[in-house]
């Protein structure tokens, strides 16, 4: 009992953590514009996330060796810094996208302006990392981000012309007033939403963390094929709210609250203060684990001692990274940039990076010196084949259609 | 945890960059150089890792490298041409990652983790005081000044005058090769090393055994030009297709190493065949 009790709540975290800003904005703002005409994307990056996540869980599980330890090892000191660099910059900027979104939560909850959150929030981000146990920042935020779940409620409370929606979603079906590369914009911002590099930091840092070894890939798979797939249909409840009422209504999104509006609809105020709940524990869970990956990814580059699992005075390096991070988002936020425009632009950085960080771990899932027998099956590889092309070109044509359609606005 | 492996090793592939764990298994530093000696049969042995930023300096090489480097030998009272140094004998086993047989304070490489624990972690509410918790052994503070004395003593000291000579395998890594008739040859991109005979601390000496030879090209550390079975098959036929000119050399190929110029200079006209490895199933 206590075992399936775990997996339960693994799997139950997995589907309440997978959201986060970038999710929630993206898949919103999607919903708003383009309907259900770009839900193919969403199941993509699924399977996408799915396949990329097992195989890092499964490199961890079997060699113990978290993503930025893999790519130094395989591609050097140079590029591997190199390297560091730049998934540093899109983690600090989804860093900075995950707290400015806690702000906006509070906001909307309290009415207070959200710069006046930043500090508070900031704060509150920075002692939950110092003092809080690793997996009781996993467990409750993930827990309590399933109160995301109102958004499909809300939407079966709609009563939507369902097979009207299933229409658009199945035949890609672009609404007349959009144009093509603002589509395809959106295609890879959604990508890029659904496979956040820092979802694979912090998910093959903390199988370090919780101790993974081979009889822990059961579990670890369930929470990946299970958990990961019912976190996307999450998503597509979002952006199937958003279809039903911002798209005929003629509104797109451009503030939280408005991603929110739906719920409000649909089910009044208890809606909306559920919803409420869903982003703060969604934002606030993420933030959590962005400052995480970026002392991980700098401790593993470096080799030094990192982790949840030692004492602060025990890991004193890792610990500075985590507040100088916490500091520096901060500030950034009170430039009173739009947090919206910053999550808009870290997951289209995302999908630029990604290939930075998938490359490595595809290779070393295939080398027997770490799997020993463990190596990618046919499937594996036939799959990391496929999206090691997708997730190349949606890096390479992200920039030119970046510029093409303004960042989406033409 | 720990896999099968052949009795060699590619220094380059399978020791250079990987994580170094003490005996607690307490993270203590990346192997950002090796240091070689050698031998009087003309090999070289390996005698220490090299961490730090005055061993990653002229690895990233460039601007930055030499920043890197200088930055640190200011900030320490180094000379630029010193690292950190864990010498073999305190080495218990290669696997993929690299165990010491002596825990974190007695190799002492972590300058910069104790300033930044006295100075600043330390100073925070909450910082786990008592050192008994935890997963691993945190330090009595008994042992600052202990510590001090050992980080001055793993400076490389300068060897007597008739010490053999001491290489960094990063010097050799790059070089080219010159054959016999004087035409020159692509670039030595890994070191391979086997067991020797003697024993240091708890395990044998690594000693080399002969050299690959290739294209400096992205890829170099992907290991498709070992296992010729590894997949997938999109990444395999692309990166072989790089690095089709890669050869191997036998140590007994080798005439002289000028480690100045940078040049090996062989006895051999040809390269041998890379052999794939024979422990993979």
């Amino acid at each position: 009992v206590k075992k399936l009790f775990a997996l339960a709540l693994g799997v139950l975290t997995a589907i309440g953590g997978f959201v986060d800003i970038g999710d929630l904005v993206t898949n919103a703002l999607v919903g708003s514009r383009f309907g259900l005409s770009l839900a193919w994307v969403v199941l993509v990056g699924v399977v996408g996330i799915c396949v990329f996540a097992e195989m890092s869980g499964r490199v961890v599980a079997c060699s113990g060796r978290p993503t930025f330890d893999i790519i130094r090892e395989r591609l050097g000191p140079r590029v591997g810094l190199a390297n560091l660099f730049g998934s540093m910059a899109v983690t600090l900027l989804t860093f900075v996208a995950e707290i400015g979104g806690v702000a906006l939560a509070f906001e909307l909850a309290t009415g207070v302006w959200e710069f006046f959150w930043v500090p508070f929030v900031a704060v509150l981000v920075w002692v939950v990392l110092w003092r809080a146990k690793f997996d009781l920042i996993e467990n409750v935020f993930g827990l309590l981000g399933l109160a995301l779940i109102v958004f499909a409620v809300a939407l079966w409370r709609l009563g939507p012309d369902w097979s009207s929606l299933w229409d658009s979603a199945a035949t890609a079906a672009k609404p007349r007033a959009e144009a093509w590369p603002s589509y395809w914009y959106y295609a890879i911002a959604l990508f890029g939403a659904a496979m956040t590099p820092y979802e694979v930091f912090f998910f093959s840092s903390g199988g370090v963390e919780e101790g993974w070894d081979e009889k822990s890939l059961p579990t670890m798979r369930a929470n990946v094929f299970v958990g990961f797939p019912l976190g996307g249909v999450l998503s597509l409840a979002i952006a199937g709210v958003a279809t039903v009422v911002l798209l005929p209504a003629g509104i797109e999104v451009e503030t939280l609250g408005q991603v929110a509006l739906p719920v409000t609809v649909a089910l009044g105020r208890i809606g909306l203060a559920i919803a409420l709940l869903g982003f703060f524990a969604a934002t606030f869970g993420a933030a959590c684990e962005t400052g995480l990956s970026v002392g991980y990814s700098i401790g593993q580059y470096f080799g030094w001692q990192w982790g949840k699992f030692v004492r602060p005075r025990a890991a004193a390096r890792f610990h500075l990274v985590i507040l100088l991070s916490t500091i520096l988002a901060a500030v950034v936020l009170l430039t009173t940039v739009d947090p919206i425009l910053v999550t808009e632009s870290s997951v289209v950085f995302s999908a630029i990076a990604l290939p930075l960080t998938y490359l490595p771990i595809l290779i070393v899932a295939n080398d027997p010196d770490y799997m020993s027998r463990r190596v990618n099956g046919v499937l594996a590889n036939a799959l990391g084949s496929v999206y090691l092309v997708l997730v190349l070109v949606a890096s390479l044509a992200a920039i030119p259609l970046m510029i093409w359609t303004k960042m989406g606005t033409t | 945890m720990s896999t099968r492996r052949s009795p060699e090793l590619d220094a380059h592939h399978q020791l250079l960059d990987r994580q170094i764990i003490d005996v607690d298994g307490r993270m203590v530093a990346k192997v950002d150089d090796v240091e070689l000696e050698e031998r009087p049969d003309g090999r070289l042995a390996v005698t220490a890792l090299l961490t730090g930023p005055g061993a990653l300096g002229p690895r990233l090489g460039g601007a930055l490298g030499g920043l890197t480097t200088r930055a640190w030998s200011r900030l320490t009272d180094n000379r630029p041409e010193d690292s950190n140094r864990i010498d073999f004998s305190a080495v218990a086993a290669v696997e993929t990652v690299i165990r010491l047989a002596v825990g974190h304070t007695t190799v002492a490489v972590d300058g910069f983790e104790e300033w930044v624990r006295t100075r600043v972690i330390e100073a925070l509410p909450g910082a786990g005081d008592s050192p008994d918790v935890g997963r691993v052994g945190t330090r009595s503070p008994h042992t600052d000044e202990r510590s001090r004395t050992r980080l001055t003593a793993t400076r490389q000291a300068d060897p007597p005058r008739d010490a053999p000579a001491r290489h960094r395998l990063n010097d050799l890594l790059g070089m080219h090769v010159r054959f016999a008739d004087g035409t020159d040859g692509d670039q030595v991109t890994d070191v391979r090393l086997v067991p020797g005979d003697r024993v240091v601390g708890t395990t044998n000496e690594l000693v080399t055994e002969g050299l690959i030879i290739g294209r400096r090209r992205p890829g170099t550390l992907l290991g498709y030009d070992r296992n010729p079975k590894q997949g997938p098959w999109l990444v395999r036929v692309i990166i072989r297709y790089l690095h089709r000119h890669t050869g191997y050399l036998e140590w007994g190929d080798i005439d002289t190493i000028d480690w100045v110029a940078g040049i090996v200079q062989l006895r051999t006209q040809s390269l041998r065949t890379l052999q794939p490895r024979t422990d993979h199933p």
